[in-house]
């Protein structure tokens, strides 16, 4: 190995998080090397580590947190024990972050010139504004914004989520580091987005010959995109390897298993074809909404002419990216919004229509359950106050039923009865996804509306959601309709599925169909952009 | 932008007027009015049928709705009366009083926000974790102390004590320096706790950990980003304590013993001087309308995300 182009080098790493007397082991004696114009991907479950060894090569390490022994060579300069001074004219210079969430990753109130020219400044001081500018269009054009003059004076209000990773891009490279952090660039990105961002990030670094420390939870993504994945369990570095090799012949059961939880694993859904008279639970026909202009003028329309329907015990899948419509179709089908033209019936009613006892039946009926409980709980109450709420609002007075009925949920969502005492925001996401599929069943609902209900979550955790999901479809006889931006887990879950772009349901009919004979352009450039695809069972996809 | 500005200037018209009739009900439903004050002290030895003409001379025997309206047209008109006390014209008592005040003002709040600015960079930059806890509970305390109180300290230790400034015999900026300063520590109490609730916010999101990662110092994050970020809510605030500030011109007047508004309105309260109390009412509820306005008209400035719905509002 040459060690001269080796632009990260991480030898035995220890770091805890110290608070009130506890002390919390984040990082295990990790070592690992990142060399020029190369990328190593870091993946882990949440809390396996990871973003505290991106902190770590940064130096930002929170104050709680110790780094106990270990080194951090970065280009060749040790960063443990280096001063803070000393630190801030590496950072930015020698090492760059790109971080996960480009909503949030600008300045909200500043131009995104001003904070591209305070980029640079902070490294080269007697900078001259006027020429730092005229160099930022030509880097602003080169990481693919048009019209770059015009955007160094917008705010980032006014740019697109894609847009805003490519600025927080710019800024990054700016200085030429030798290494570049990215940490889950790409999460919070649609999927066609992310193709793009990804593809930029390998140009620049074949380009610039920057060494790049991937960190994502997303193995497909990373075998796509990297040289060389480190595989991260609980602070310890469980497996090292050349991409190729690693996904073709995991050595850790760890890393089986984490293959194994992975949605592009599982065969599609068998075609499910209900035996004899079957009942459709919903049906959608030529829905159309639009949202009201300025002064009562029709405005954007959100959906278009969207029809499907779903058999009762079914799943009914619905893709789409941000700003699709899917949002303006589930509040359709739950009846918080009147359509505009076309029909909803849910269990042979309109939504929007019934009244009273009617209208309280149907609303039990139908269920939702929202992308991220951590918010839709109040964060202070007890599980046991959450499971108990849908029994009292139907009239459930007696406590001893109302227990009993709580116990025997939570057997069926699998959660141990000791989670019953712990407030919401003590819990794992795949708790509190457990307890909000739990709170939606104890209404004795026919249909639940499951919106991005696995996205946030690691994909063990995915798996045994789905699974779970699957289990109480059958025992229960559900129907779902299960809305993701992830192709991969709709596959696997979905009997029949919707394509929905720029309000329009360019693709409509069996999973199966759907995704071995896609039909319309933006169907095929979205099952191209699955990360990982490669990774798929054969079989499925051509 | 035209109809935002004629639109406010309608509520702040409205918010005056309410203002008036308040003050001017408040004072009617008081027991007696300034001429009985005035004139049933015994040693004028005045009886009783002298004492109802020369209420009927004041117009003090009216019913409460004439009343009303001949003040309400007096001041339309732009005639603020005379003082029922001494006779002299309020609007001259007025143009006598206001600079002092408006002085003080500027003195307490120029003062508060200077000590605001040092005091949340000091809360949120110290260098230890329990100094800092320490440095944010002492706004909450300074918030409690009694302005009287803490003014007569200051007199006994900073002038008498010290002697650093003089109180006796100073007139101008000078006067006004040390009740201003004392007045500028409660003041200056709800402006930092606001400042550091939303600093802490603002830092907490993941753009000042990409300033960090790009080698920006603490105090340039402070003052270039977590700042601008932070200022609108404390703005607000700062438009409302104006009213603490003239609150607090009648007690800091009263000790330091200066002849400012806070002092006439004090006097005019003792004596029920109706028409210098309700011109006195009249200017504060202007002074606080205006600087909430310019307070108000501030916040598009300062985030381009609401310059952006407001056009659209106006459109």
């Amino acid at each position: 190995m040459n060690t001269a182009s080796l632009q990260l080098s991480i030898r035995d790493l220890d770091v805890v998080y110290e608070s009130r007397g506890s002390a919390h082991h984040a990082l295990k004696g990790v070592s690992l090397d990142v060399r020029a114009g190369e990328m190593l991907a870091l993946v882990g479950e949440s809390g396996s580590g990871k973003s505290t060894l991106g902190r770590a090569i940064l130096g930002l390490l929170p104050e709680s947190a110790r780094i106990r022994h270990g080194s951090i060579r970065v280009g060749g300069t040790e960063i443990v024990g280096l001063p803070e001074r000393a630190l801030r004219r590496i950072r930015g210079a020698r090492v760059a972050l790109i971080p996960q969430d480009p909503a949030h990753s600008l300045d909200p109130v500043r131009t995104i010139g001003a904070q591209l020219v305070e980029a640079v400044h902070l490294h080269e001081p007697r900078g001259n504004t006027a020429d730092t500018r005229r160099m930022l269009v030509g880097l602003l054009e080169r990481v693919g914004i048009k019209e770059p003059e015009r955007r160094l004076h917008q705010y980032p209000h006014e740019l697109s989520g894609g847009m805003r990773q490519r600025v927080l891009i710019a800024a990054a490279i700016a200085q030429r580091p030798a290494l570049i952090v990215a940490d889950e660039p790409t999460s919070a990105l649609d999927v066609s987005v992310q193709v793009q961002i990804m593809a930029l990030l390998a140009e620049l670094r074949h380009e610039l010959g920057t060494a790049m420390l991937f960190i994502t939870h997303d193995l497909g993504l990373a075998s796509e995109q990297a040289d060389r994945v480190a595989v991260l369990q609980h602070g310890t570095l469980c497996e090292t390897g050349e991409t190729r090799a690693l996904f073709a012949n995991p050595r850790t059961p760890y890393t089986r298993r984490l293959l194994a939880d992975l949605p592009l694993f599982h065969e599609a859904r068998a075609p499910r074809r209900a035996d004899g008279p079957h009942e459709d639970a919903i049906v959608v026909s030529h829905l159309t909404y639009a949202y009201k202009g300025a002064g009562g003028r029709p405005g954007h329309k959100a959906v278009r002419d969207i029809s499907f329907n779903v058999v009762a015990g079914q799943t009914h899948g619905i893709v789409g990216e941000s700003g699709s419509g899917k949002t303006t179709l589930l509040r359709c089908l739950l009846g918080l919004i009147t359509p505009d033209g076309g029909s909803v019936q849910i269990l042979g009613q309109n939504p929007a229509r019934v009244e009273g006892t009617a209208q309280r039946a149907l609303r039990r009926a139908v269920q939702f359950v929202y992308q991220n409980p951590h918010v839709s709980f109040d964060p202070r109450s007890r599980a046991a106050d959450i499971l108990a709420e849908p029994l009292i609002n139907a009239g459930l007075r007696d406590r001893t039923a109302r227990a009993a009925r709580v116990r025997a949920m939570l057997e069926r969502v699998q959660l141990p009865p000791a989670v019953l005492e712990r407030r919401a925001a003590n819990m794992s996401g795949g708790q509190s996804q457990r307890l909000a599929i739990a709170r939606a069943l104890l209404c004795d609902p026919k249909i639940l509306i499951l919106d991005e209900v696995v996205s946030a979550l690691d994909v063990s955790v995915q798996a045994e959601i789905l699974t779970l999901l699957e289990t109480l479809q059958q025992q229960l006889n559900l129907t779902y309709v299960f809305v993701s931006h992830d192709l991969a887990v709709v596959r696997r879950i979905a009997d029949t599925v919707s394509i929905i772009h720029a309000g329009e349901q360019v693709e409509h009919g069996p999973t199966e169909t759907v995704f071995s004979t896609p039909r319309d352009d933006y169907t095929k450039r979205l099952l191209a952009a699955i990360p990982g695809r490669d990774l798929m069972r054969p079989a499925v996809l051509a | 932008m035209t109809r935002y500005i004629f639109s406010r200037a309608v509520q702040a018209l409205l918010v005056l007027w309410g203002a008036f009739t308040l003050s001017f009900v408040l004072l009617q439903v008081m027991p007696g009015d300034a001429v009985l004050i005035k004139f049933q002290d015994p040693e004028l030895g005045l009886s009783p049928q002298q004492i109802s003409d020369i209420r009927a001379s004041y117009g003090a025997d009216e019913s409460a709705f004439v009343q009303y309206a001949h003040v309400l047209g007096r001041t339309l008109a732009g005639q603020l009366g005379y003082s029922i006390e001494t006779g002299v014209p309020v609007s001259r008592m007025l143009h006598a009083a206001y600079p002092t005040t408006l002085r003080l003002a500027v003195v307490s709040f120029g003062g508060a926000i200077m000590l605001a600015a040092a005091f949340a960079t000091a809360a949120l930059l110290a260098p230890l974790r329990p100094l800092r806890a320490a440095l944010r509970l002492v706004p909450g305390l300074a918030s409690g102390i009694p302005v009287f109180w803490l003014e007569i300290v200051a007199i006994q230790l900073v002038s008498f004590h010290w002697n650093l400034v003089p109180v006796v015999g100073v007139s101008g900026w000078a006067a006004v320096l040390l009740p201003g300063l004392a007045l500028a520590i409660p003041i200056s109490a709800p402006l930092t706790q606001v400042f550091l609730a939303t600093a802490e916010r603002v830092t907490a999101q993941p753009f000042i950990d990409v300033l960090r990662a790009r080698g920006a110092s603490p105090l340039r994050i402070l003052y270039a980003h977590v700042l601008p970020n932070a200022l609108p809510p404390t703005l607000t605030i700062s438009g409302l304590v104006f009213g603490e500030i003239l609150a607090g011109a009648v007690v800091t007047e009263t000790v330091f013993g200066l002849d400012g508004l806070g002092q006439l309105a004090q006097q005019a309260v003792a004596n029920q001087d109706v028409a210098v109390l309700q011109a006195i009412i009249l200017i504060s509820v202007a002074g606080f309308v205006v600087i909430n306005f310019t307070v108000d008209a501030l916040h598009p400035l300062i985030d381009p995300r609401i310059r952006r719905t407001q056009a659209g509002g106006a459109a």
